[in-house]
């Protein structure tokens, strides 16, 4: 269990630093997601069951959604990232 | 201009001075000074609630509390609902205005996109969104109603309902009306700050529990923690849809 719960971990930190390192914001944004993700992997590990679908519906889902929907906003009044 | 700034800076060290004079009032026990680190646990609250114990077998025989007995102070099963929905409702109330207020200030923000790029969702998008929100929004109310039984609750299963509606507002155009989240908010609040107010006509205490708490285990039992966590999951469903909708559309 412990184990598991280092390697998690592990996995959660690698993801942050992709996710500061991305060229692109939309890959850094799904990056994000699925580090919430893991994270949520490891409440349940850690049996806390409440805190899992808190984090699983609200840091994977509605972050995720809300960074794409700004990026369209930004896309629609003229922002390009590749420039 | 300066005039208003110091007034607002000696208003603030006032404001200061009595919220510590509060917390000081607040941490000490019947007028003995500051007994911070040497307070006596039997005194609180705590310590005749959490030794509460579902278990069978258990060391602390004579404190233990079985599925289907009655006649406790808080018939909830599951002890961190106990103290998030009956003992310190009152801290979870402020939460639940919080995201009132946040959702109130992206509602003020927010305006409506002018320049729209209309990008359709797949086809097999649109079909599996319909069936994944009919099973996301069952196991949300599922966990709403037995937040006094199993782990999750009111913000949990609120959070659940919201990432339906997100999936929902994700595939389709065609979106639910803005307005029914901002009617559905203040009428979820008014109802908590209700309950709390009857609480304090009934019992003598702002949001004590004055329905029968019934036995422990069953559906239908623990007081009104059923109903509090019914309002809160409503709350925090329609907060957190209207947010997503105002960025969506």
């Amino acid at each position: 269990m412990t184990v598991w719960i280092i390697v998690l971990g592990l996995i959660m930190f690698a993801g942050s630093v992709v996710v500061i390192f991305q060229k692109s914001i939309k890959n850094a944004v799904i990056t994000f997601g699925a580090v919430s993700l893991v994270s949520a992997l490891m409440f349940i590990l850690m049996k806390a069951y409440d805190a899992a679908l808190a984090e699983a519906s609200i840091g994977s889902v509605l972050t995720t959604a809300i960074f794409f929907w700004t990026v369209r906003r930004l896309e629609e009044n003229g922002f390009n990232e590749k420039k | 201009m300066k005039r208003n700034e110091l007034l607002i800076n000696i208003f603030t060290i006032i404001l200061i001075i009595l919220i510590a004079a509060i917390v000081y009032l607040a941490l000490t026990d019947s007028r003995k000074g500051l007994t911070l680190f040497s307070a006596r646990l039997e005194d609180r609250v705590s310590y005749r609630y959490l030794f509460k114990c579902v278990s069978e077998t258990d060391a602390l025989k004579q404190r233990s509390v079985r599925i289907g007995q009655s006649g406790y102070e808080n018939g909830a099963a599951n002890i961190v609902t106990a103290v998030i929905v009956d003992y310190r409702l009152f801290d979870t109330f402020c939460e639940v205005l919080i995201l009132f207020a946040a959702s109130a200030g992206v509602t003020l923000l927010m305006e409506k996109r002018k320049k729209r790029i209309k990008k359709e969702a797949g086809i097999i998008v649109q079909t599996a969104v319909p069936m994944i929100m009919l099973f996301t929004i069952v196991v949300a109310f599922y966990i709403i109603l037995h937040g006094h039984l199993s782990p999750g609750g009111g913000f949990s299963g609120g959070a659940l309902i919201a990432s339906a509606f997100i999936l929902q507002f994700i595939a389709f155009e065609k979106k639910l009306s803005k307005r029914w989240f901002a009617l559905l908010e203040p009428l979820a609040g008014l109802g908590l700050l209700a309950f709390g107010l009857s609480g304090l006509y009934l019992r003598g205490s702002f949001f004590a529990n004055f329905l029968p708490t019934g036995s422990l285990g069953a559906t239908i039992s623990a007081g009104g923690i059923m109903i509090v966590y019914a309002l809160i999951g409503i709350k925090v469903a329609s907060g957190l849809s209207s947010i997503s909708a105002d960025f969506s559309g």
